[in-house]
């Protein structure tokens, strides 16, 4: 039996059960520096055609071959790095063929994390860009991204080289409550989105008697895919903070929920938890001690309100995925009534540099209510796209312009579909959980979309409404009935058949539903209407009088094709969904009849020969 | 540790749908009663009960892909028949998280980043009259 008493040291009882981490990080170091060629074959690279990379190297070269994760600039994907003769990583992007590969920049491999890391001597580029000066890495602080894309997500001896599994060794030294005490002095907050401070949490969990751990890595925020990279790029850091926490709270069994439409993900964590199982870090006596602790992996089937904590936990306990009343929260009654600490897997991926560089080096990031960085998908209209971290604070025109290197923004929309979009003109906010929420805005989870002139406001807030009338889980009525009719209303604005009354309408409702629904999903889904008519309610007031300017809504614009600056070239009739393109002599044509409005034909024509009126 | 959603999956991707009686085995297996067998595989989205097609596309609606106009490839399917094909199952889903390569289609598990209609519309018609999507038509 596990040692419960509280303010006991734990012993070291298993002689046979004792890893030897020095071992382990001598064999990760020789992998990690030798010479080899690193393809990123996370989900994304794979869908930029990585894996025909990875063949083509495989039969051309001897040369010792590793899959990693993402690094971050996936615009720039398939990103391929090589290592050899004892210099640095140099990184090539767009590898579609190895010959004709154009260099990104070079990197030291252990220079992106904050830990102290022993590495050997390697020399640098003169003749290329350093990676850390490229304008999409410049401002990035990675702490939960420490290893993504440097290490092979399940050799855990690379992950031990890059210092993991020191903290699990340092805290099965500690008291359980001096653990929880340095959590939550470091002031983590979690990163699913409401940023309740971690410590609290597990300070109460461990009071009521804490029993199991969950991962939430229910990542159903469109536009968001923070933590599939961590869980594709380097599990054993989710593995490692859940099994800190485990040790807190005196908790023997964990639960790592993911979504099943992250296949690779949840291959990679239960082969990654396979593997700590083998090595003494998790099962029985792990490392050696009296601690044991060991990780279940559960599937989401595709229900967006199970990211709720409680409705995930009626998820894995075998019901449909509906919340329950809070309190009781989770830490005093959670997974089948007892008490569970559940946060997400960016605050799990954080807990090893907190506990290994001390709360201090934690709390010197950030502002001083949002303690950290924070791990962003940067996506939408904007060159870099990617996956970035910063510390809190940085503000989102940094973000946004600087590292994304968007042009001609007119909003960002933050914290998934229930968050709310922020305006260029107040971009300068900085990203902070009080700051963001102050605009009408939440942090969320980290998705962060960007929007331009292209991009109807009205359109996007009816979007994300539509998205959240049908996730909501239809257990109680503000939700369930209020969407609904939010979603018929803005419609007819779109359709161009609205009135201003249908605003004073769609204002009250959304007060209803953020007031009078149980869970979150229903308190925060009028964000999305609610700072678009904050922002942009003169877009609202232009389809109710029938224009609609960014000539998005369907029911309010035509297209045609100008005869002379046709050049006959047929791309919009190859991209027309709706066959309404023809060519009549040598110029092409739309026929009105069939036309459906959807702007495809406008957006590929390289000669502006097709006009919106 | 077994779990009723990871059973449930599991015969979901193996047969492609949810059969009756394996619905009733799972029922017994966990001890739980058949009505709840039956909400949670109309409560998520993953399930179906009824029979795929040879085909299954799924059009990522995510925002990021909303944005970036992957609504027109609905209507591109619409046009060329796919909705009414029994061969073939279309599914639009909420994010695929590779959202970096918006618009994104996934065709038969296989993720098409940076996808436009003209592309789309070429292997279906490949589909149609292939069995696999042997090419990736630029």
């Amino acid at each position: 039996m596990p040692n419960r008493q509280d303010g006991q040291i734990r012993c070291w009882i298993r002689w046979d059960k004792m890893v030897d981490l020095d071992r382990l990080k001598e064999e990760g170091i020789d992998k990690l520096y030798s010479d080899r060629i690193a393809v990123g074959t996370s989900t994304c690279g794979i869908a930029a055609g990585a894996l025909e990379v990875l063949e083509e190297l495989k039969s051309k070269s001897d040369a010792n071959i590793a899959e990693v994760g993402c690094l971050g600039l996936c615009a720039a994907e398939p990103l391929v790095y090589v290592q050899e003769d004892g210099k640095a990583a140099l990184v090539y992007r767009d590898v579609k063929k190895i010959e004709e590969a154009e260099v990104l920049g070079w990197f030291y491999p252990w220079e992106f994390s904050p830990l102290k890391v022993e590495h050997p001597d390697l020399e640098g580029y003169k003749e290329y860009p350093r990676l850390v000066e490229h304008p999409f890495y410049r401002k990035q602080v990675k702490v939960v991204l420490r290893n993504c894309g440097i290490i092979e997500p399940l050799d855990i001896s690379q992950y031990v080289a890059m210092g993991g599994y020191r903290a699990l060794q340092k805290i099965l030294e500690m008291k359980p409550w001096d653990v929880i005490e340095e959590v939550k002095k470091s002031g983590l907050r979690g990163r699913g989105g409401a940023g309740f401070p971690t410590g609290l949490k597990w300070e109460i969990a461990r009071k009521n008697g804490g029993e199991y751990i969950i991962c939430n890595a229910d990542e159903g925020d469109p536009g968001a895919y923070m933590d599939r990279s961590v869980l594709e790029g380097d599990p054993f850091s989710v593995i490692e903070g859940m099994t800190i926490g485990a040790y807190a709270i005196g908790a023997k069994l964990g639960f790592v929920y993911i979504r099943n439409e992250y296949p690779l993900a949840v291959k990679r964590v239960e082969e990654a938890i396979e593997i700590a199982r083998k090595h003494g870090f998790l099962g029985n006596n792990i490392m050696g001690t009296d601690f044991s602790f060991d990780i279940h992996v559960a599937k989401g089937a595709g229900a967006f309100v199970c990211g709720e904590e409680t409705a995930l936990i009626a998820s894995i306990e075998g019901y449909i995925g509906e919340p329950r009343v809070r309190p009781p929260y989770p830490a005093e009654k959670g997974l089948w009534g007892k008490p569970t600490v559940i946060n997400n897997v960016e605050t799990w991926a954080n807990i090893s540099p907190i506990i290994l560089n001390g709360w201090e080096f934690f709390a010197s990031l950030g502002t001083e209510k949002s303690k950290g960085t924070k791990v962003f998908s940067l996506v939408g209209r904007v060159k870099n796209t990617g996956l970035i971290e910063v510390p809190m604070g940085i503000s989102l025109r940094e973000v946004v312009e600087e590292i994304g290197m968007a042009e001609n923004v007119k909003a960002v929309q933050t914290g998934g579909p229930t968050g709310g979009c922020i305006p260029r003109a107040l971009m300068d906010v900085a990203v902070d959980y009080e700051k963001l929420t102050e605009l009408g805005s939440i942090m969320g989870s980290g998705g962060l979309v960007v929007m331009d002139e292209s991009t109807c406001m009205v359109d996007v807030a009816k979007y994300f409404l539509e998205f959240s009338k049908i996730e909501s889980c239809g257990k109680c009525v503000p939700c369930r009935l209020g969407l609904t009719e939010m979603v018929d209303l803005i419609e007819k604005i779109t359709q161009g058949k609205g009135s201003l009354s249908d605003i004073e309408k769609l204002e009250k409702l959304a007060d209803i539903v953020a007031n009078a629904s149980l869970c979150g999903l229903g308190k925060t889904a009028p964000n999305p209407l609610l700072t678009t008519l904050r922002y942009f309610r003169q877009e609202y007031e232009e389809h109710i009088e029938g224009r609609c300017p960014a000539g998005v809504c369907r029911a309010l614009v035509r297209y045609r094709i100008i005869e002379d600056k046709c050049t006959g070239c047929g791309l919009c009739k190859l991209n027309c969904p709706a066959e309404a393109i023809d060519e009549v002599d040598e110029v092409y044509k739309i026929d009105p009849e069939k036309c459906i409005s959807c702007g495809s034909c406008f957006s590929v024509c390289k000669f502006e020969a097709v006009e919106r009126w | 540790m077994r779990f009723l959603l990871n059973s449930l999956l599991e015969i979901q991707s193996k047969h492609g749908y949810l059969p009756k009686d394996e619905l009733e085995r799972i029922s017994k297996e966990f001890n739980v009663p058949i009505s709840r067998v039956y909400s949670i595989a109309t409560f998520y989205n993953a399930f179906s009960l009824k029979p795929v097609g040879k085909h299954i596309i799924h059009i990522c609606k995510g925002t990021a892909c909303v944005i970036k106009g992957s609504e027109v490839f609905e209507d591109a399917l619409e046009q060329m028949g796919v909705l009414d094909d029994e061969d073939f199952t279309y599914q639009p889903i909420r994010c695929f998280g590779a959202c970096s390569l918006a618009p994104v289609v996934v065709i038969d598990g296989k993720v098409y980043g940076k996808m436009t209609v003209n592309r789309l519309k070429r292997m279906i018609s490949k589909l149609t009259s292939d069995s696999v999507v042997s090419e990736d038509a630029q």
